[in-house]
């Protein structure tokens, strides 16, 4: 449905987008996930239309829509601090796109009846904005963006200044509501546990490039390259030239060619069992430390040969200092570039 | 919270109150006595005149007219430059934004000379236009027209409203219009629905503030407007100093401070509005790219220096060219009287008068306003009452001051009649609001441990005076002692009236040097008006490169 090509921006000197080619698919959610200046947020803004001076082509269902003003342009887009209009209350935010479409003062009445419903603030459109909770501005900010029915819907970091258990709630009412509307979706943020729960599929950004785009699930046990692996805050991460041991086993999964610089151990591929199906190697070791997570424990192992690994386990195999067996499938030995 | 000054400074508090009692209080109870009993038994019959008379409420409706019209205009013009400033980053914008607040410290008298030289019958534009069109008559007719008078009232509160806006609209932020914008609203729906609403405390406040300043605007509508466009300000002094009806005058002035005193309470509350709304969230500027930004900015910045540098540029060059030579006779025709000028002196003896009125002035208003700070600065009841109380003579206008003075400080108990001393007396009187804010905030931002902690480290009162306070708020004071000198270099309204024969100032000598006969008064009164814009030029650069980022409340 969308298509970029080439997108290509800079602010004066700093470039904050290189190259940037990204397909959506018509209601498809698309998370955009990097650490902030990463060029997400300009990127979202050069699709809107609020942005200029960038190169590359967007094309929507084919068409060019780079000369199409903003507000012309029929997208949604939900601001990081919602920008609510605050001399306007609930229900003249939610209709303010209504408005302007031209549509009529009863069919406006009825949708925002219906949207202030879907969204769970019905009763509260006479409310002055000011008077909102974080929780309930989110909702407006979204029923205000999904009333003209956008063609395509943007949210920047829409959860970002909500508390932690309000987000992990709210992002799946999102995920239901996005997918109840049928919009495609492109969602910003640079919480991953976010994304993972919201997305279905995951662009990763770092310095104005994309550098994966791909299911959770195939991003999380498939990392492209060394700077995803690290964003994702994937453990077991060695430079090539720091550690023989893990070259050592590389080579005995035969993941290694000449131009890796990283290995990744990944953490899912570590066991205190050895393996029913994947082919695995063991190592002896020592139990270095573990912290108490509630469901798990997270451990650090020092195997018999100075490689040190991190990953979890549902029990606690040994004390502190003693000895312990640990398996490494050889299909979670990944060898990465930069 | 410890106060500023030492215990055994209470007496000290004596000081500020005494001044302002005689100098201030005094003379303003004269006034409602005069216009109440003006032979010493009550008597209304002054204010039943005005009430009487179309004229007098004529009078008052064209104050409130022009002062309207003059509102109105410069939100027309600061509007659209304060969202230019706000929204965007562009080279130099600052320094512009310094510029425009150049007119603050410049006298009526100079500014509406100035625009006589650039509008005027013989003004630069006319003689240009004369060369051009090969005319032998002046095209552009603005003396003595409603017109002028609004433009140089423009000039004046620009800065102001600029200032205000742009603060606000930076705070606002452009969020809520760029989610307009996604939302379907055109170049004009943003400005209807968005940008206007959002603003609009600013807009009021800006608003209601320039009504008043431009209510009370004396010189530009004497020199510029004459007598057909008298104005309340106006018609006090004509009552007062040409028909010397006092009772008539003093009437006037009463309605002139209620007026104020109303436009003052409804600035208060809306100003604590401003506060209450404004978001904390700061905005980024950014690089005009776009053809229409790119125009945008140009429109404004070319607009202020247009407003701002034409009228002074024409003044200059009216001052130094003879005949199209650059010819510095005006100046040194200074030092001598011109014949058949009313004036007493040279004019160049003004100029030592005003250096040393100014000099006084900012000494006394140094003394008495860091005293008023200190007691504004302590917690309570009656500290919450000092505020108001000092800032009174910034909201009573000049020709009310001045008027005050002639009726009550010209007899026994106090009378000042026959000397110099009344006129850095009523310099004092205006400057000490400014000595005021610019030294509080500065006084209000030292926190009290630092004394504290000197006083711990076994700093004797005046010690942690000299060693903590004095430090911390050089930067202020200075502010606030070339604030007061170059207002009261400035002054006319009050000078007009008690400024007498060898005593006058420069801004007096100006304009009395404008209503002599002859081109050689004229030419004095030029290059008079290009020295005084130079000192108070100079003044308000000294101020700009002194204040402190975000301290000071002008």
């Amino acid at each position: 449905m969308l298509r970029l090509a080439a997108v290509t921006h800079a602010y004066g000197d700093v470039v904050s987008l290189r190259g940037v080619t990204l397909d959506l698919q018509a209601g498809e959610i698309l998370c955009l996930l990097g650490p902030s200046g990463c060029g997400k947020t300009t990127l979202l803004r050069i699709i809107a239309g609020l942005e200029g001076n960038y190169s590359g082509e967007i094309r929507l269902d084919g068409a060019d829509i780079r000369p199409v003003p903003v507000h012309e342009r029929g997208f949604g887009l939900m601001f990081q601090d919602y920008a609510l209009f605050p001399h306007m209350s609930v229900r003249q935010n939610i209709a303010y796109g209504l408005k302007r479409r031209g549509d009529k003062r009863r069919d406006i009445q009825r949708q925002v009846d219906g949207l202030l419903e879907r969204v769970g603030l019905a009763g509260l459109g006479a409310r002055d904005v000011a008077a909102l909770s974080g929780g309930q501005k989110q909702r407006v900010a979204l029923a205000r963006s999904l009333a003209p029915n956008p063609r395509l819907l943007m949210l920047d970091e829409p959860l970002g200044s909500l508390d932690a258990q309000l987000r992990d709630q709210l992002a799946l009412e999102l995920r239901g509501l996005l997918k109840e509307a049928g919009i495609g979706a492109i969602y910003v943020t640079h919480d991953r546990r976010e994304a993972f729960a919201i997305a279905d599929r995951i662009a990763v950004m770092h310095a104005g490039c994309i550098q994966q785009c791909d299911s959770p699930r195939q991003l999380y046990h498939k990392p492209a390259n060394a700077q995803v692996a690290r964003f994702l805050g994937l453990r077991n991460l060695f430079a090539r030239a720091e550690n023989a041991q893990a070259l050592q086993l590389a080579k005995q999964a035969r993941a290694l060619d000449s131009q890796t610089q990283h290995l990744l151990i990944h953490p899912r591929g570590i066991s205190l069992e050895r393996p029913v199906s994947a082919p695995a190697v063991d190592f002896s070791a020592t139990l270095l430390a573990a912290v108490f997570r509630g469901e798990d424990w997270d451990i650090r192992l020092r195997l018999d040969g100075d490689l040190q690994l991190s990953f979890s386990t549902r029990e606690l195999p040994a004390q502190i200092g003693e000895p312990v067996r640990v398996f490494v499938a050889l299909e979670a030995v990944l060898a990465l570039n930069d | 919270m410890r106060a500023w000054l030492p215990r055994s400074g209470y007496a000290l508090h004596l000081l500020p109150l005494l001044f302002l009692g005689i100098f201030f209080l005094y003379p303003l109870l004269s006034i409602l006595d005069i216009s109440l009993r003006p032979d010493g038994e009550l008597d209304l019959s002054a204010f039943g005149r005005l009430i009487a008379s179309d004229y007098y409420i004529e009078t008052l409706l064209f104050t409130c007219y022009q002062a309207a019209l003059s509102t109105v205009l410069t939100l027309l013009l600061a509007t659209p430059c304060a969202f230019v400033f706000a929204r965007y980053r562009f080279a130099g914008k600052s320094l512009l934004l310094s510029l425009s607040t150049l007119p603050f410290v410049l006298p009526t008298v100079v500014v509406a000379l100035a625009f006589a030289s650039l509008t005027g019958k013989n003004g630069i534009v006319n003689d240009l236009l004369r060369a051009l069109f090969s005319l032998d008559y002046a095209p552009i007719q603005l003396e003595r027209t409603l017109f002028l008078i609004l433009i140089a009232h423009v000039f004046y509160n620009f800065a102001i409203a600029l200032r205000i806006m742009t603060g606000y609209w930076a705070s606002v932020g452009f969020a809520t219009e760029e989610a307009a914008r996604c939302l379907g609203a055109g170049a004009w729906s943003v400005w209807r629905d968005i940008r206007l609403p959002l603003i609009r405390p600013a807009l009021l406040s800006a608003g209601i503030l320039v009504f008043i300043f431009c209510f009370t605007s004396f010189g530009v509508v004497l020199i510029l407007g004459g007598i057909r466009f008298a104005t309340l300000e106006v018609q006090i002094y004509y009552q007062a100093v040409n028909i010397f009806n006092l009772p008539l005058a003093a009437a006037l002035s009463i309605v002139q401070i209620l007026s104020m005193l109303a436009l003052m309470t409804i600035y208060t509350r809306q100003q604590r509005n401003l506060q209450l709304r404004l978001a904390s969230s700061a905005t980024i500027a950014k690089v005009p790219r776009t053809a229409a930004e790119k125009a945008a900015v140009a429109s404004c910045v070319g607009m202020i220096l247009l407003l701002l540098l034409s009228p002074l540029a024409a003044l200059l060059a009216r001052a130094v060219m003879v005949d199209g030579q650059l010819d510095f006779s005006n100046f040194l025709a200074l030092a001598e009287k011109s014949r058949g000028s009313l004036l007493f002196i040279a004019p160049l003896e003004a100029i030592v008068n005003s250096l040393r009125f100014a000099s006084l002035a900012m000494a006394a208003a140094l003394l008495l306003g860091i005293i008023a700070a200190s007691m504004i600065k302590r917690r309570g009841r009656l500290a919450r009452l000092w505020d108001p109380l000092f800032m009174l003579p910034l909201a009573t206008s000049a020709v009310t001051l001045g008027f005050g003075f002639i009726v009550a400080l010209y007899e026994p108990p106090i009378n000042l009649r026959a000397s110099w001393l009344i006129i850095p007396i009523s310099h004092t009187l205006v400057a000490l609001p400014f000595v005021i804010r610019s030294v509080l905030p500065a006084m209000r931002a030292i926190p009290s441990s630092l004394g504290e902690a000197a006083r711990v480290l076994g700093a004797k009162p005046h010690q942690k005076l000299l060693s903590i306070d004095a430090p911390l708020l050089g930067r202020s004071i200075a502010v606030g002692a070339t604030f007061a000198f170059t207002v009261s270099m400035g002054e006319f309204g009050a000078s007009l009236f008690v400024a007498q024969r060898e005593s006058v100032t420069m801004p007096v000598v100006i304009y009395r040097l404008l209503g002599d006969p002859g081109l050689a008064s004229y030419r004095q009164s030029l290059a008079m008006s290009v020295l005084l814009m130079l000192v108070c030029a100079g003044g308000f650069m000294l101020i700009e490169r002194l204040r402190v980022a975000g301290v000071g409340e002008f």
